[in-house]
């Protein structure tokens, strides 16, 4: 009992540092991997998504280079679509809304006065989940296999190539 | 007649030449105004606002919490002032949106001629409703209406979503799989328009256009009358082994009326002469054009269903004989 | 594919749900809550019940695919119409799930560098509420050109015009707030004045779409392609701009450039206008949206070029920002505590902010509680040192509820995520992929809820 009502923090100095062990992530690449802090998973989801904006807004510069002037030949067809709708994915899915939602990560806790937000390890879950999904909509670009049906991805399926393609709802090829 | 050089204005909404797009093209300059003016003010007030009191000393300032009763009871008139207004503002132009909604889209619109659009990757087929006569006229991206009259589409795709879009005569309208949309539009000018897919189709969706010849009734019913008749027999040698060639290597896909060729996968060629331009609006009708069409279209529209044709030289310039014969 | 990311933004709405409602500060009433944070919350319900709308019409789809039900198959008798239903329902709340925690930004931004709490707070948080409710009733101004009756169009149309009034609202009061402020010019809020400039261009470009017949000439066009980007990078990316840099002293401890950031602001300010406002003409001058190329001859080689020279003056824009970011980091001016003197609990902390946020809890005066604290800041005790320790609150008044234990850092959620990928992966290529996938969901979801033992819990 006595141990108990000796760790109330009470602002002294031995106590912060109390805290602030109490607090602290572990150690080492395993540490950094498992933290689930919501100023650390915040400023993953900043990052990250500025990166997603980062690799969209190249892709705009592509379609801008394309239309630059009439019948451009930078893409054929196929490349375009692929860069459209990766582009507006990437804005609207990873960049977007992971961003707005990983600057509430960050701040919100902070804004009204908490010292944690709730569910710790569920705020990792979902980060490491963006980014699965990211990379799972990203990489398939990369390989010239990427979505092109436009983000909204309208049934019937536009499809225009017959190389399999992984369609942004469904995972349809 | 359609050359595309120096024609801006023959694909776009604010040059009506139908019902349909200029009462739009009205409601769109009233609109126009309105919200430009409401900017303006809007900006006034922001830099106003900016410009009133400036901050001499920066941050460390101390924040005012307070302020005079008086200069808050008249800024927050104005903020419900301004608030009022927005929904005034709003409420018209919902009431002249209604005005032209009821004026475009009648419940029971009159209809004088109908042509059945169906909507391909990446071409369009016309069909001609011609009441009292088993005929029909087939044709396919260029469509001629006579001026003053209600022409409905029906609007049908058997693929993907398309969307039909004729700027100058009126708003679009979508071709759905499984659905049955239609469009009343009327010209009013006599002039050729260009108009093109505006729903993502796919690889092509680019250069799925179409055009439209609004003429004089008795100049529309005269191309009526030529679209109606079957294609004519081949009249020298050249031009019937281009038949035969064509019935060999083409016939699998399109349809000349008048002959054994009645696949309906591409278009129907039973005129093809007589368009200005080929493969959906992309390339003007010329003999080069055509015979580079029909020996690789996959270097003028990659994707497009219509394989390399490997010809010999001769047998090509017979098909090519043969088709211009098809006014 | 699409699912992965939306489970993501539900678990993340949940989370904000709860810390707003549950773990306020003591004395932060609803009433007193920073309009950033309201944002959030109303954001994040919308989050809960938009993204159930796209997920429904995947799983539709998927299973459309795997195991040959007809949901779209319009050949045996589904509907191609029902997908753009749903996932406009969707759809259209997400532009307002980005675009309210950007006003919350400009909220917080504009009150701080006018010296003054927001004018109309009251009116501000209702506008955000009002505006998440409407937001449910618009989707089907997307589908206007599909032949859908006009009787239900109009409707929709209405409802498209009344979704500018809580958006006017809070421009008013923005307004408002400056013209009764003393306005300090720093490059945050240079970030949300432009932000006002270009994004009631988008707002009355938004009146213009509404309007069925208009909209029947301008759908899929590039005035709607201009439309967007006026209200997604006017209307969020501005604000997040000056969000960024009116943040980034709290989270890194380090000041950006005020010179770098006022170029940031004009070239991204000039290079948008010039790449998205010729885009209006473009729509109406006939040309349609996702075309890879275009022909010549339609007048439409100018502006394009145009939108293509302001498009590399936001590439600019946006490197000097990054830029900007990497100097700071390294040799930037070390950021004090509170660097724009503001009002709300985030500048109450270290910058960074200590690895609990608060060594102590504060109790909230009033809505800007470091503005309305009068000498001593009152704190609140009791909390354990030894443990994650919280204080839990009650919801509306945020008084004292009850402590409660958080869970220590684990590498399950890293496992469980990797475990959910796979299965999500799989169902690309086979419906079996669900049940045998579960299973390895299953064993990391164990890992991650094992109860600790008694050993390991320090005494309650």
């Amino acid at each position: 009992m006595s141990e108990a009502s000796a760790s109330i923090y009470t602002g002294g100095a031995e106590d912060l540092a109390i805290l602030a062990r109490t607090w602290a992530r572990p150690p080492g690449w395993i540490g950094w991997l498992s933290a689930a802090d919501h100023k650390s998973i915040g400023r993953r989801y900043l990052v990250t998504a500025f990166g997603f904006f980062c690799f969209a807004g190249i892709l705009a510069l592509l379609m801008r280079l394309q239309l630059a002037q009439p019948e451009g030949h930078l893409m054929g067809p196929d490349r375009y679509n692929q860069v459209f709708t990766t582009h507006g994915m990437t804005m609207m899915f990873l960049f977007a809304v992971p961003m707005m939602q990983g600057l509430g990560i960050y701040l919100v806790p902070l804004m009204v006065g908490a010292r944690e937000i709730a569910f710790p390890r569920l705020n990792a879950y979902s980060y490491w989940l963006f980014l699965g999904g990211g990379l799972m909509i990203e990489v398939p670009f990369l390989l010239d296999a990427g979505p092109d049906v436009g983000w909204f991805a309208y049934v019937p399926c536009p499809r225009s190539s017959i190389i399999p393609r992984i369609a942004p709802m469904s995972g349809r090829r | 007649m359609l050359a595309l050089a120096g024609c801006g204005g023959i694909q776009s909404a604010t040059n009506p030449g139908g019902r349909g797009a200029d009462a739009i093209y009205g409601l769109w300059s009233v609109f126009l105004v309105v919200c430009a003016v409401v900017w303006l003010l809007v900006m006034a007030a922001l830099v106003w606002a900016m410009l009133r009191r400036r901050a001499r000393h920066p941050m460390a300032l101390a924040p005012e919490l307070d302020s005079d009763p008086n200069t808050k009871r008249r800024l927050r008139r104005t903020v419900e002032l301004a608030t009022v207004a927005t929904l005034v503002i709003l409420l018209g132009l919902t009431g002249a949106t209604y005005g032209v909604v009821s004026k475009i889209f009648p419940v029971h619109p009159r209809t004088d001629l109908t042509i059945e659009l169906t909507g391909h990757r990446w071409w369009w087929e016309a069909r001609y409703e011609l009441p009292g006569t088993s005929a029909s006229v087939v044709t396919a991206n260029e469509i001629h209406l006579p001026v003053g009259a209600d022409v409905t589409f029906v609007l049908r795709s058997d693929d993907v979503i398309h969307s039909l879009w004729v700027p100058n005569l009126d708003g679009k309208t979508d071709l759905i799989p499984g659905q049955t949309n239609t469009l009343t539009v009327r010209a009013d000018r006599p002039a050729t328009y260009r108009g093109q897919c505006a729903e993502f189709c796919g690889l092509q969706h680019a250069y799925m256009g179409l055009f439209v010849v609004a003429e004089s009734p008795p100049k529309f019913d005269q191309w009526l009358e030529t679209q109606r008749r079957p294609a004519p027999p081949p009249d020298n040698p050249d031009v019937r082994h281009g038949l035969d060639v064509f019935m060999a290597n083409c016939a699998s896909c399109h349809r000349v009326r008048g002959t054994g060729a009645t696949a309906t996968v591409g278009p129907d060629l039973t005129h093809v002469a007589s368009r200005a331009t080929i493969a959906a609006g992309r390339l003007p009708n010329t003999p080069g054009n055509l015979g580079g069409w029909v020996a690789d279209a996959q270097q003028q529209k990659p994707g497009v269903l219509m394989p390399p044709m490997r010809l010999p030289p001769a047998d090509l310039q017979s098909v090519l004989h043969y088709l211009g014969t098809l006014r | 594919m699409i699912t992965f990311t939306e489970v993501s933004s539900l678990a993340v709405a949940v989370q904000l749900i709860v810390t707003i409602f549950k773990l306020r500060a003591p004395g932060m009433s609803l009433n007193r809550l920073p309009v950033f944070a309201w944002s959030q919350l109303v954001t994040s319900f919308m989050v809960v019940f938009a993204m159930p709308g796209v997920m429904i019409v995947s799983s539709a789809l998927i299973s459309d695919r795997l195991v040959t039900t007809h949901f779209f198959d319009t050949n045996a008798g589904g509907d191609a119409l029902l997908f753009q239903h749903l996932f406009w329902f969707f759809g259209h709340p997400e532009v307002y799930i980005i675009f309210l925690p950007a006003t919350g930004m400009v909220s917080m931004i504009v009150a701080t560098f006018a010296r003054r709490p927001i004018f109309g707070y009251p009116a501000v948080v209702t506008s955000l509420v009002a505006t998440a409710f409407l937001a449910f009733g618009l989707w089907v101004h997307h589908m206007f050109v599909t032949g859908i009756a006009q009787l239900g169009a109009s409707f929709f149309t209405a409802a498209s015009m009344m979704v500018a009034i809580p958006s006017g609202v809070q421009i008013f009061c923005w307004i408002a707030t400056l013209w009764e402020g003393r306005i300090v010019y720093r490059t945050p809020l240079l970030f949300c004045l432009g932000f006002i400039v270009v994004f009631v261009i988008g707002g009355l470009s938004g009146v213009m779409v509404a309007s069925v017949p208009i909209d029947t000439q301008v759908h899929d066009t590039y005035f709607v392609v201009a439309h967007f980007h006026y209200v997604l990078i006017g209307g969020a990316v501005f604000p997040l701009f000056g969000g960024l840099y009116y943040w980034f002293p709290k989270i890194t401890g380090r000041m950006l450039s005020e010179r770098a950031g006022r170029w940031n602001f004009w070239l991204l300010f000039v290079g948008f206008n010039l790449t998205f406002f010729p885009m209006h003409w473009l729509g109406l001058a006939g040309m349609p949206r996702r075309v890879y190329t275009y022909p010549a001859g339609l007048g439409w080689g100018d502006a394009n070029l145009l939108a293509t020279i302001g498009a590399f003056l936001i590439g600019v824009s946006v490197l000097l920002f990054l830029v900007n970011v990497l100097m700071s980091l390294r040799q930037g001016e070390t950021a004090p505590d509170n660097p724009w003197h503001a009002g709300t609990l985030e500048w109450a902390t270290s910058s960074p902010p200590f690895v609990c946020n608060f060594p102590e809890i504060p109790i909230v005066p009033g809505p800007e509680p470091l503005w309305e604290e009068r000498g001593e800041r009152k704190l609140a005790y009791g909390l354990r040192g030894d443990v994650r320790e919280v204080l839990v609150t009650h919801l509306v008044d945020a008084t004292p509820d009850h402590r409660y234990t958080f869970p220590d850092p684990s590498i399950w959620p890293l496992l469980a995520a990797l475990a959910t990928t796979a299965l999500f992966i799989g169902s690309i290529f086979t419906p079996w992929a669900i049940p045998i996938g579960a299973v390895p969901v299953a064993v990391t979801l164990i890992g991650w809820f094992w109860p600790k033992t008694p050993a390991d819990e320090p005494e309650a």
